[in-house]
């Protein structure tokens, strides 16, 4: 099975690539043959400059570009820069084969009409846009932190970009929820404790074909990440699917 | 041979079990190739005398010989000398204490008195860091983590006492054994890339033991953790079951024969 982890940050002081070269050799030794950099995107903290969202992105493009048989890039932008800004970084990413899409983090809300000057390149450019998400019932940091409620209201008013809301696992119920009926938000499976259930349930309300793998290395461990998919208690097809078959459908490799 | 250190059975306020019955745990733990779990009840942990829920459950242990009953202990109740004499004569003597649950500091003269009474039966003490990542909790039910400063100082205090912490971070994992040479941790909780091999560098293999949380957490993601740990046979053993077996003096042919 060609197993692909959707969501892995590369350290940016890795100048000699070594942890990259070792997340690669352990990676392989999962069975996870291809990996999506969203990049060290919480290196300057929640609010990136220009220059510091360059940085990120120029390590991206260096590994991408070091092993495009592994890795697929997304270009890190900050919805607060300009649009004229957002659009020359996205268009510099793309210009690397093997870039897939866009990654957001927590500069700013994915319901904050800011966000809509990147949605539109991504609609324009036709690039997938990962979202971090979390349930802020108890984190309570909204300005940053996106509800997957936020990310619906997000996935209304762009039903034509293919979003992946991040870290299902630690949306609860009732952000599964808030996705549920939006059939251009697919869910990531990474980060947060292991915590049994959660797989089957976003299977059975998402449905088998939104689920992504995805582990959050180095913050998280492949393998603790990947016993949530083996040990769900969901069929080995439905497992396939999410390991592998979604990701290579989403990415367009199939 | 594994022996998991961190195992419950019952409800929870906020999480579906799919493992509801303790015949469906049994044959779960059984299929991952587990040979005993030490289990405390999730009811006992609410109520402020787990004691009715601590004895229901041994009582139901009866058929799954899989299990080793780790009671939930309150040490501030009334009858706690009366409760420590009770399972002073089970064969396995570990107690579970909850400080964060049952709102109490570690440092207090009836802690200490509670655990001179447990030195004097060697009882091995679990501390239950905390059952969910603080991020997930109910917003109603936030319960804070137990003070790693706390445990240092009770641990350093009562060195003939082993200290288990189950479901510690891996910073505070590596804290704890650094700073106590009688505490031990879980793999429960502890995360980060080559997890296992990242705290065999802080941390001597002596002092690790296996855990799952099940069934909070899935319990193939404690097991990958061993099965792709990069270290040798004999640390892995040590974690799977041997640590666990020598602190709670079970030897392997009765782990194996599963005589509790």
């Amino acid at each position: 099975m060609n197993i692909i982890d959707f969501h892995v940050h590369p350290a940016l002081e890795d100048h000699s690539c070594s942890e990259t070269i070792n997340m690669v050799r352990l990676a392989k030794k999962h069975n996870i043959n291809r990996i999506c950099l969203l990049g060290d995107v919480l290196r300057f903290g929640y609010n990136p400059s220009e220059e510091q969202v360059g940085k990120i992105n120029d390590q991206t493009i260096k590994l991408v570009r070091k092993r495009p048989d592994f890795f697929f890039g997304f270009c890190f932008l900050n919805p607060e820069h300009p649009e004229k800004f957002l659009l020359a970084e996205t268009e510099r990413c793309f210009t690397h084969e093997n870039f897939k899409g866009i990654k957001l983090e927590v500069a700013v809300n994915a319901s904050d009409r800011r966000v809509d000057k990147v949605m539109r390149i991504a609609k324009r450019m036709d690039l997938i846009v990962l979202h971090h998400s979390w349930n802020t019932e108890i984190i309570n940091n909204r300005k940053h932190q996106s509800d997957p409620e936020d990310i619906a209201c997000l996935a209304r008013r762009f039903p034509d970009v293919k979003i992946v809301m991040a870290h299902v696992t630690e949306a609860s119920e009732r952000g599964v929820l808030a996705v549920q009926p939006l059939k251009n938000v697919w869910a990531d499976t990474s980060g947060g404790q292991p915590v049994a259930g959660t797989i089957e349930y976003a299977v059975e309300k998402l449905g088998p074909e939104r689920i992504l793998f995805g582990s959050d290395v180095p913050y998280r461990d492949f393998s603790a990440q990947s016993g949530k998919i083996y040990g769900a208690g969901i069929p080995n097809h439905i497992k396939k699917l999410i390991l592998s078959k979604n990701a290579e459908k989403l990415l367009g490799l199939l | 041979m594994i022996l998991d250190a961190n195992a419950w059975f019952g409800h929870w306020h906020k999480q579906k079990f799919y493992l509801n019955t303790l015949g469906k745990l049994h044959k779960n733990l059984q299929s991952a190739g587990i040979t005993a779990a030490l289990i405390s009840s999730t009811d006992a942990i609410f109520c402020s005398d787990p004691e009715p829920w601590n004895r229901e459950l041994i009582r139901n242990l009866s058929k799954y010989p899989l299990f080793i009953p780790v009671p939930l202990f309150r040490p501030r109740l009334e009858n706690r000398e009366e409760i420590i004499n009770y399972y002073s004569s089970m064969p396995v003597r570990a107690l579970k204490f909850m400080p964060g649950y049952h709102a109490y500091s570690l440092i207090s003269r009836e802690i200490e008195t509670v655990f001179s009474q447990c030195s004097e039966y060697k009882f091995v003490i679990f501390i239950q860091m905390r059952m969910e990542d603080e991020r997930s909790h109910h917003p109603l039910v936030k319960i804070p983590p137990v003070k790693t400063d706390e445990v240092i100082r009770i641990a350093r205090k009562f060195p003939a006492l082993f200290f288990v912490c189950l479901s510690a971070y891996f910073s505070e994992a590596v804290l704890l054994c650094s700073k106590a040479e009688n505490v031990y941790v879980d793999i429960s909780f502890t995360e980060c890339m080559n997890t296992v091999a990242a705290l065999l560098k802080e941390i001597p293999a002596s002092r690790v033991l296996f855990g799952s949380h099940t069934p909070f957490l899935y319990t193939e993601s404690a097991l990958l953790k061993i099965q792709y740990a990069e270290t040798g046979q004999k640390e892995k053993d040590a974690i799977l079951f041997k640590n666990a077996c020598t602190l709670l003096n079970i030897d392997n042919d009765r782990l194996r024969r599963r005589t509790f």
